[in-house]
Formats: structure tokens, sequence, C-alpha cells
């Protein structure tokens, strides 16, 4: 129910069109890059020690595809908070027979919907790519290039879904954070200021192991295996990452209750 | 009697005062020198490329600064500076008083760019102070001539003048915030791959960066971007800065204004 609130709240700030445009940029990521260059990532198929198509085409764009959705998620969080605070919308929320916590709780359902959009048409331009520039090139006869490009057994294929639902997971938390940050920060340009910087600390300093590499932001940057060898260590970050993100749920619906005791 | 524009950029300057800026920019330039002072020993190894602990060290933070940080905190600054006046109906108010508000909006490009001024200092002095703990830490002189950084530190930020033209364009033109301050930053992603390119003098926000990039050519043996000319750069960046601005001061306050 709130979660419609919120998507009718939301109807002219440009909101979904932004996610919508942001997923499209994401997705044009790899098919740029495998239309410019498609010699480099098609040759270390054939290469000795050869990774899969997916491996490839997931090392030399995924990192660049997570820059764009966190920066849209980072300013799509701002929004759904500015929209509330810029005229003092808050308030009358606050009167409302309704639990303030509910609010967060669907703003936060709300981000994470369009979070999954985007990585779900980030998928579908990786399954394409893979089809039409490695499986279907490799093909001999039509039939056979058809059968590669749309898999011979289920479609779409299990390992990309995995993949994504992985890179989807790693996300949420650093989803959760720029809402707690933008719920308690009544001033936008505060709560995208320490979003951004936020998100270049996680790009300017990767880490893959320790406790840096739990840092919300720096997890949104784990490059998913889509591969059984990666599976266990991939299970301990998803675990990892489902733990911040309830602990950072619990946050923002305390902070709800704190101002409301505050005011 | 008309305010000129340098009365408009004091009083918008004096908005500023309770806004919080300075502690987000305090962030950033935490942020961007504390791996580099914790990590130092890392710039001992970079014998490959032919460059000086101290040099590399400098290079390694502000290639970060100039690429990321320096054009984020832009955009964060342009949604300061528009949205501070929304709140209760402060810029419609601001544009019903005997004010042009082409000198207002010149008035507050002149602040955003003395904001980022702001934001340049606190980075050389982080800087500063960073390479004197890093110092400490590692026992190996990590200063270099202050003036010859502060030099570099000041063309980062000329170069980000017609950068931060586009982005004040965007923030006046886009009424919806999400659409201007998703717009900007997603535009700095791709200035790391354009360097290197023919297309780089046309896109602003990689000036910074190849101002960062050039230095590190200068500095390191084995490292060279493609070398751009004064003559080559001036003439678009000057064209871009002047029409963006131009289109900026005639689209300001126009919701307001009908």
């Amino acid at each position: 129910m709130t979660l419609f609130l919120e998507i009718r709240k939301q109807r002219r700030t440009g909101f979904f069109p932004a996610f919508v445009l942001g997923g499209a940029a994401g997705a044009a990521i790899p098919v740029a890059n495998m239309a410019f260059r498609s010699r480099i990532y098609t040759d270390r198929l054939t290469a000795a020690g050869a990774e899969s198509p997916l491996k490839i085409l997931v090392d030399a764009n995924w990192q660049m595809m997570v820059m764009v959705n966190l920066l849209l998620v980072v300013s799509g969080a701002c929004i759904l908070y500015h929209t509330e605070f810029a005229d003092n919308a808050f308030r009358k929320l606050c009167t409302l027979p309704e639990r303030e916590w509910k609010s967060f709780l669907g703003k936060w359902l709300l981000l994470a919907a369009v979070s999954f959009l985007m990585t779900a048409m980030e998928g579908a331009a990786l399954e394409f790519c893979r089809g039409y520039w490695f499986t279907g090139r490799a093909a001999a006869d039509g039939a056979e290039y058809m059968e590669a490009v749309f898999g011979a057994g289920a479609f779409p294929h299990m390992d990309l879904v995995r993949s994504m639902m992985y890179g989807w997971l790693m996300m949420l938390p650093a989803v959760t954070v720029s809402l707690l940050i933008s719920s308690v920060c009544r001033n936008m340009w505060i709560s995208l200021g320490i979003g951004v910087v936020c998100f270049a600390f996680a790009s300017m300093a990767p880490a893959d192991s320790g406790v840096p590499a739990l840092f919300p932001y720096t997890l949104a940057f784990r490059i998913p295996q889509g591969e059984a060898a990666g599976m266990a260590a991939e299970m301990t970050t998803a675990a990892a990452a489902t733990a911040e993100t309830a602990v950072f749920l619990a946050a923002g619906i305390l902070a709800g209750k704190i101002r409301r005791r505050m005011a | 009697m008309s305010i000129n524009v340098w009365g408009l950029f004091r009083i918008e300057w004096r908005k500023l005062r309770r806004s919080g800026i300075t502690a987000v920019y305090f962030l950033a330039t935490l942020i961007l020198w504390i791996p580099s002072v914790l990590n130092a020993d890392l710039n001992f190894t970079m014998q490959d490329v032919g460059i000086l602990p101290e040099d590399n060290f400098l290079i390694q933070g502000y290639m970060g600064y100039a690429w990321f940080l320096f054009p984020a905190c832009l955009v964060v600054s342009t949604v300061l500076l528009t949205q501070l006046e929304r709140g209760n109906g402060g810029l419609r108010r601001m544009l019903s008083l005997p004010v042009s508000p082409v000198r207002l909006c010149a008035a507050k490009f002149l602040v955003l760019l003395a904001l980022t001024a702001v934001l340049t200092l606190m980075s050389f002095a982080a800087w500063a102070a960073g390479a004197a703990a890093a110092g400490r830490i590692y026992g190996y002189d990590f200063m270099r001539p202050l003036s010859d950084t502060f030099c570099l530190v000041c063309r980062i930020w000329l170069a980000g003048i017609p950068m931060a033209a586009c982005f004040w364009l965007l923030a006046a033109a886009v009424r919806t915030p999400v659409f201007a301050v998703g717009i900007g930053l997603i535009s700095i992603i791709p200035s790391v791959l354009l360097i290197n390119t023919r297309i780089c003098v046309f896109y602003p926000a990689a000036y910074p960066f190849y101002v960062v990039a050039n230095e590190y050519t200068k500095l390191a043996e084995h490292f060279s971007v493609s070398p751009i000319r004064m003559g080559q750069w001036l003439p678009p960046a000057a064209a871009i800065t002047c029409t963006a601005l131009a289109a900026a001061c005639g689209l300001f306050g126009r919701e307001e204004r009908r």
C-alpha cells in the first residue's frame, strides 16, 4: 500500500525516467565496448586458459556499470526524501494516522525495485552481447546461430541470472545506507555530498578482503563470478550484504522513530 | 539604483554561512588523502613508471581528485546553490526584487567558482598535511616544493571552470534535480576514457583530469598522454564556457518568473 503511495509521490520528479535512462546507459556500456573493441575480448576466448564469455564480459564492463547504478541510486535516494523535506511535507506526514517507518520501508522497496529494473536491463544487454559476439560468431550455420543466441536449453541462462541477482544483492547495502543518509539529512546537498564522497572512496580504494571490503559502497563493486568456482566466496559476501541491509534498514526505521520523538 | 554583480556575490556568499557545505568538502578531502597516507609505501614500488615517490604520492591523490571528487563536489555545489532558496519560495522573492536575473545568475556562478576555490585550497592544505604525516610514518620525505604543487592545484581549478559552467547550465535548465544531478555525475565517468582521444578538448568534464595526467607525463619517464596545445584547447573551451553561461543566465529562474 505504502509502496503505491510512494510511487505516486515520485510521479512528477523525473525519478522513473531517470532510472530507465540510467539503466539504458548502463546497458549501452557492454554493447558499445563490444562494438568498438570486440577483437580484444573475442581473442581472449581462444587464448590459453580461456575464460567463459560471461566472465570476460563481466570483468570488462561490470565496474563501469556499477558506477552508473550507484550514482543513480545515490541521487535517487536524495530525491525520494527531498520531495518530503523541500516543502515541509514530512510534517504533514507526521500528523497522518500512519506509522512513519512504513514510509521509509516503502521508499526502500521502491529504490530496491528500480535498481532491480536497472540490473535487469543491464543483464539483458550482457546476454545480448554474449549471444551476438561470442557464441553466435563461433556458430557455423544459421540454426546453430539461433540456438547459440537464444540458448539450447533454458532461456535466459541460469549463470547470467545468478550473476545479476548477485550484483543486485551487492547493491542493496548501498541502497539502504543512501536512503538512511537522505532520511536523516534535511538538506539535499548534504546527503548527496556524503553519498558522492562514499562512492569516491569505494571506487578509488577497492578492497577484496578484510573490514574495508565490507563498506556498503565497496560491496557494490564486487564482480559477480557467474561460475561454480567462485560460489563459496559469493555466498559469504551475499550473506554479509544481506546482514548489512537488514542492519541499516533497522537503523532507518529507528531514525524515523527518534526524529518523531524529538519533534 | 541596482546592485552590481559584486554586491550580489557578497549577498549570495553570506547566504551559504549555515549550509554546512564546508563539512562535505572537509569529508571529501579526508577521504581523498587518508588512504594515500596509509598506503604511502606503495609509492616506493613505482620504478617501472620512473617516478619519484613524492611525485607519485601527489599525482595519485590528485588523479582521484580531478577525475571524480572535484567534478562531483561541483555537482553537489550546484544543488546547494539552486535548492538553498527554493525551500520557502526564496528565489521567487529574490526575483521579485529590482534585481536583474542575469546578474543574479552570474553572481551565483561566481559563488560556485569561489566554493570550488575553497575546495581546492582545502585539498592543497590536506596534501601538505598528508605528505608530512606520511613522511613521519614511513621515514621518507614526501614533501615537494609548495609553489609547484600550488601551481598544479590552481591549474586544475582553472581547467574546471568550463565544466562548472556546464554543470551550472544543467542545474539552471533542468527543473528536476534528479536529472540534473544524475546527468552531471554520470558524465564524469567517461572522462577517464576520453583523455587520450581527440574528443577530449570538447569534453569539459575531462579537462581537470587531463591537467593531472599531463603533469604525470612530465614527472614520469614511462607514462604519457597525447599532448594538447593551448591553441587547440582554448577556443573550444572558451566557446563552451561562454555558451553554457549565456544559456544558463537566459534560463535562470524561468519557472519563478512565469
